[in-house]
C-alpha cells in the first residue's frame, strides 16, 4: 500500500506529491513572483481571508535536522513536533517558514508556541522571528463563542490587511470562499472513494491529497484536484484491513506508510491534517464571516478541544461511515489530551465488535520498530486479516 | 519515592486556625450536601465569587488535590486511575479528584471523609486536556459540567501589577471583558435556574468588598515580610495560611483571619527579643505550585545554610493580583477583570517573568527555586523566559522538574542535594 504506481503515474497526484514532499517549493515561487506568503500553525487559520487579502497560505511544517533553539527556550511538555515547529519559525530559514506567520489556538500546542515567540521576539529583537499573529478562536460550542469567533476572524483579517496592503473586501472573500466550494467539492468526490466499499484511495494518498493543499497554490489546487476527482474512480482497489486512525497530527507519511505496509488501508482519520478540513463546506447563503465560523467552529470535535462525549460519539459514527474493520490510536509523547478519550471511546469499540490498539507517548520521527510492528500484527489478527509486515 | 520523611514545623496560630476551620467548615458542607444542597466543584481560577454570593458551597480543585497531597493519598489515586484504564502518569495537579473518585472506600478512608458527590463540576478551559477531566468527574459524580473559555490576551504589559487594582480597562483587552461579562451572566442564569437560588448583585458588591479587605491584610503582610530581617516567617506557613483562607474569600471570617496574619506576623518582626541566627540569612523564592506532598522540604535548609522559603506566589498574588478597586459602578466586569487575567500573569510570558522579577527585587531575594511540573501543559509558561529574566538581573535560578502532587516520582534525598549545591555555589558562592 502507501502510495501506489497508479497514483505516482497520474500527472495531477504527481504535482500534489511535489509539493507534498518538498514544501519549500511554494515558498520559493511565491517569493519569486512577489507574492507574500503567510505561515501557518494551527488548523483554524482561514485560508480563505489570506487569499482575499492577496496573500498565500503555507502550512510551517515540523522537520529539519535538530531543534537547539527549541531547547533551549521550551520546556519538557512539549511535543517533539512542537520542539521542531519552533526552530523553523525562530531559526530564520525562509524555505522552511515565510516572513509572516499565523497561528490558531486549535490546539494548546499552537497557543503557547505563539506565546513563546512573540516573547522571543520581543525580549530579543535582534532574532529573525517573522511577524504573528493569533486567530484567537474558541470552540466550545455555543452562540457566545461564535460571536467572539466572527470577531477574531474580522481582527485576523485586519492584521492579514496591514501585512498586504490589501483591503480584505467581501468581493474578495466570496470569491475566496467558492475556491474553497471547489476544492471542497473535488476533494469530497476524491475522498468518498477512499470511505467506498472497495476503497480506490490509500491512507497515504489521501493525505498528500489533503496536505498538498498547504503546500501550494490554492488555485492551482483546485485544478488539480478537479482532474484528480475524475481520474480515481478507475484506479485499483486499494486492497487491505480497512483502519480508522486517531491520534496526533500526522503532516508526513512517516507513519501512515509502515501502517499500510502491514497490510492495512487507513480508510479515514480525526486528526487535523486529514478530513476535517473537508467535513463542512462553506456556506455561500450566510455573511462570509458567518460562514467562516460555521464551517470551521463546527467540525467534527478535534482531540484538543472536543469533549470525551463528543469524541466518543463522533470515533463510532466516523468508523460506521468509513466502514473501518478496527481503529489505531497514536499519540505522541506529551500530545496527551486524546488519551484522556480512550477509555470511553476503547469501551464504545468494544460494544459495537471493533478492535484496536492504542499506541501512545509515541516519539517523532517516528521509531517503528518491532514494538510497532508487532502491535499492529496483533491488531490485524484481531481484525481478521493476514499480517503482511 | 520516599514518602515525606517529617513533618513541616508550622509556628503561626494563623495557619493552625485556618486548618481547623477547614476542617469544620468541610464537615458542614458535608452535612448541607446531604442536606440536598446544591454544591459546586470548581477549578481554582473559575469565579467562585458567584457562588458566595448566592450561597452556593464550593471546594476548589487544586487546594482538594494539595489536601490530598499532604494526606498522602495521590499514589493510591493514581494508581486506581490506572486500574479504571485511564493513564497515571498525565494532568495529576488536576486529575487527583477524578481519581479519588474511583476510591471505594472515599467516604471511610478519604483525606476529611471524602468529598461528596457535587451539583456541578465548573472549570475554564486553560488547556486540552481540562474540560476533558471535568467532564469525566462529573459524570463519575452525576454532576453537571460548566465550562468557560479562555481568551488570549493580546497586550503585553510589563507592569500588570500597577494597572490591574484600577485601570483593568487599560490592562485587559475589551472584547475579553466584554465576552467575560457575558459569561457571567449566561452562568449565573444557569445556577438560578439549576438550584433555584436569586442572584443578588448586591451580594456580590458586599463580596467582593470584602474580599478586597482581606487581599489589603495579604499586601501589607507581603511587605512586611519583603522589609523584615530576618525573615519573621517562612512559606510553610504563609502558603497554608492564605491559601486555605483564599478558598473562603469573600467571607468575613476570611478578611479577619487575613489581618489576624498580618497582625501575627508583624508582632514576630517587632519581638525586641528576636534571637536571630549570627549567621547571613539567605532568602529564597520558591517558583512553581505548592510541594504539597512534602511541605517539610521547604525547612531543610535552615539549620544548615540558614537559608529560607521567604516567598512563594500564594500570599503575592492576594497582594498584587486579586484587588479590584471601584467595583461599585459594575462588580460582574470588576469580577471578570479578576479572574480572566489569573491565566494571563501566571503563565504567559511577559507577565509572569516581570512580575517575578520585581518581587525578588522588593523581597531581596538572594536565589530562586524553581519547580516546573513535566506533565502539564498548561504549566507551562515561559520557564526560560522566566530564568532568563531573572539571571540577567544578577538573582541565581535553579530549575528543576517535580510533581506538586504526586509523591511517587519525588525523592527527597537527591533533591536537598540539588538545592544544597545550588545554595553553596550559586547563592552563598554568588555572594
Amino acid at each position: 500500500m502507501g502510495i501506489r504506481t497508479c497514483a505516482r503515474e497520474n500527472a495531477a497526484f504527481a504535482e500534489l506529491l511535489k509539493h507534498y514532499e518538498d514544501p519549500s517549493i511554494h515558498l520559493r515561487e511565491c517569493r519569486a513572483a512577489g507574492v507574500r506568503v503567510v505561515g501557518k500553525i494551527g488548523y483554524g487559520v482561514c485560508d480563505e481571508l489570506i487569499l482575499a487579502a492577496g496573500m498565500e497560505s503555507a502550512a510551517v511544517r515540523p522537520g529539519g535536522a535538530g531543534h537547539p533553539l527549541a531547547d533551549e527556550y521550551l520546556e519538557y511538555a512539549f511535543t517533539e513536533k512542537g520542539k521542531y515547529l519552533f526552530d523553523a519559525v525562530a531559526g530564520g530559514d525562509r524555505d522552511r517558514c515565510p516572513e509572516l506567520v499565523a497561528f490558531s489556538d486549535s490546539e494548546d500546542l499552537a497557543n503557547r508556541l505563539y506565546y513563546y515567540l512573540r516573547e522571543l521576539k520581543r525580549s530579543e529583537p535582534g532574532r529573525p522571528v517573522p511577524e504573528l499573529t493569533l486567530v484567537d478562536w474558541l470552540f466550545s460550542r455555543h452562540m457566545t463563542y461564535q460571536g467572539w469567533n466572527e470577531k477574531a476572524l474580522r481582527r485576523f483579517a485586519g492584521r492579514l490587511e496591514s501585512w498586504s496592503g490589501q483591503p480584505v473586501t467581501d468581493e474578495a472573500l466570496t470569491e475566496a470562499i467558492a475556491l474553497y466550494g471547489r476544492q471542497y467539492r473535488a476533494v469530497s468526490a476524491i475522498l468518498s472513494q477512499r470511505t467506498a466499499k472497495a476503497p480506490r484511495l490509500t491512507g497515504c494518498e489521501a493525505l498528500v491529497v489533503l496536505g498538498a493543499k498547504d503546500c501550494m497554490d490554492k488555485r492551482r489546487y483546485a485544478e488539480l484536484v478537479e482532474k484528480l476527482a475524475l481520474d480515481v474512480p478507475s484506479w485499483p482497489e486499494a486492497g487491505g484491513v480497512k483502519l480508522f486512525f486517531s491520534g496526533s497530527v500526522q503532516q508526513d507519511l512517516g507513519v501512515y506508510e509502515p501502517v499500510e505496509a502491514a497490510g492495512f488501508v487507513i480508510c479515514g482519520e480525526d486528526h487535523d491534517a486529514g478530513t476535517r478540513a473537508f467535513e463542512r463546506p462553506i456556506r455561500t447563503d450566510l455573511e462570509p464571516y458567518a460562514a467562516l465560523v460555521d464551517s470551521y467552529m463546527l467540525r467534527s470535535p478535534s482531540a484538543a478541544k472536543g469533549l470525551v462525549k463528543e469524541r466518543t460519539q463522533a470515533l463510532t459514527e466516523s468508523v460506521e461511515h468509513t466502514g473501518a474493520a478496527c481503529v489505531l490510536f497514536y499519540n505522541d509523547a506529551y500530545d496527551e489530551a486524546a488519551s484522556w478519550d480512550h477509555p470511553s471511546q476503547r469501551a464504545a469499540l468494544t460494544a459495537q465488535g471493533i478492535p484496536y490498539a492504542e499506541c501512545v507517548k509515541r516519539a517523532y520521527p517516528p521509531v517503528t520498530d518491532g514494538g510497532f510492528r508487532e502491535t499492529l500484527q496483533l491488531l490485524k489478527n484481531r481484525a481478521g486479516g493476514e499480517y503482511h509486515g | 519515592m520516599a514518602e515525606t520523611a517529617s513533618k513541616a514545623v508550622k509556628k503561626l496560630k494563623a495557619t493552625a486556625e485556618a486548618s481547623r476551620y477547614q476542617k469544620e467548615w468541610f464537615k458542614g458542607l458535608r452535612a448541607r450536601v446531604e442536606a440536598g444542597e446544591p454544591f459546586v466543584y470548581a477549578n481554582a481560577d473559575a469565579p467562585m465569587e458567584i457562588m458566595r454570593a448566592m450561597d452556593i458551597p464550593f471546594v476548589i480543585n487544586q487546594w482538594w488535590a494539595a489536601i490530598c497531597g499532604a494526606k498522602q493519598m495521590t499514589g493510591k489515586y493514581y494508581g486506581l486511575l490506572r486500574d479504571a484504564g485511564y493513564r497515571d502518569d498525565l494532568c495529576s495537579y488536576c486529575a487527583t479528584a477524578l481519581a479519588e473518585s474511583f476510591d471505594p472506600d472515599d467516604r471511610t478512608a478519604g483525606p476529611w471523609g471524602g468529598l461528596p458527590s457535587p451539583t456541578i463540576a465548573l472549570t475554564r478551559l486553560t488547556c486540552d486536556c481540562q474540560g476533558k477531566i471535568f467532564e469525566l468527574f462529573a459524570r463519575r459524580h452525576g454532576a453537571d459540567l460548566y465550562t468557560l473559555e479562555n481568551s488570549v490576551p493580546r497586550k503585553l504589559p510589563l507592569n500588570w501589577w500597577e494597572l490591574d487594582q484600577n485601570d483593568w480597562e487599560e490592562l485587559y483587552d475589551p472584547d475579553r471583558l466584554d465576552l467575560a461579562v457575558e459569561e457571567l451572566r449566561a452562568f449565573i442564569r444557569y445556577l438560578e435556574v439549576k438550584t433555584g437560588r436569586i442572584f443578588d448583585i448586591n451580594r456580590l458588591r458586599d463580596v467582593m468588598h470584602r474580599i478586597n479587605e482581606q487581599e489589603g491584610w495579604y499586601t501589607k503582610t507581603r511587605d512586611l515580610i519583603a522589609q523584615a530581617r530576618p525573615a519573621p516567617v517562612t512559606v510553610v506557613d504563609t502558603i497554608n495560611a492564605v491559601m486555605q483562607a483564599q478558598w473562603h474569600r469573600g467571607t468575613q471570617w476570611a478578611a479577619d483571619h487575613a489581618r489576624g496574619l498580618y497582625e501575627e506576623v508583624r508582632a514576630l518582626a517587632e519581638e525586641p527579643d528576636r534571637a536571630p541566627d549570627p549567621r547571613r540569612e539567605y532568602r529564597l523564592m520558591w517558583l512553581g505550585r505548592g510541594l504539597w506532598h512534602d511541605f517539610a522540604f521547604y525547612q531543610n535548609f535552615e539549620e544548615k545554610y540558614n537559608a529560607r522559603f521567604v516567598w512563594s506566589m500564594y500570599l503575592a498574588m492576594g497582594a498584587d493580583a486579586y484587588i479590584r478597586n471601584h467595583i461599585d459602578a459594575d462588580p460582574l466586569r470588576a469580577l471578570a477583570a479578576r479572574y480572566i487575567g489569573m491565566e494571563d500573569f501566571l503563565h504567559c510570558p511577559p507577565w509572569n517573568a516581570q512580575w517575578f522579577l520585581k518581587e525578588a527585587k522588593t523581597n531581596g531575594i538572594d536565589g530562586v527555586v524553581y519547580m516546573v511540573p513535566e506533565n502539564c501543559m498548561q504549566a507551562v509558561e515561559g520557564s526560560s523566559f522566566i530564568c532568563r529574566t531573572l539571571e540577567n538581573a544578577g538573582v541565581p535560578v535553579l530549575k528543576f522538574r517535580a510533581d506538586p502532587v504526586d509523591a511517587r516520582k519525588w525523592n527527597r534525598e537527591n533533591m536537598t542535594l540539588l538545592v544544597e549545591r545550588f545554595i553553596e555555589q550559586r547563592v552563598i558562592g554568588g555572594k
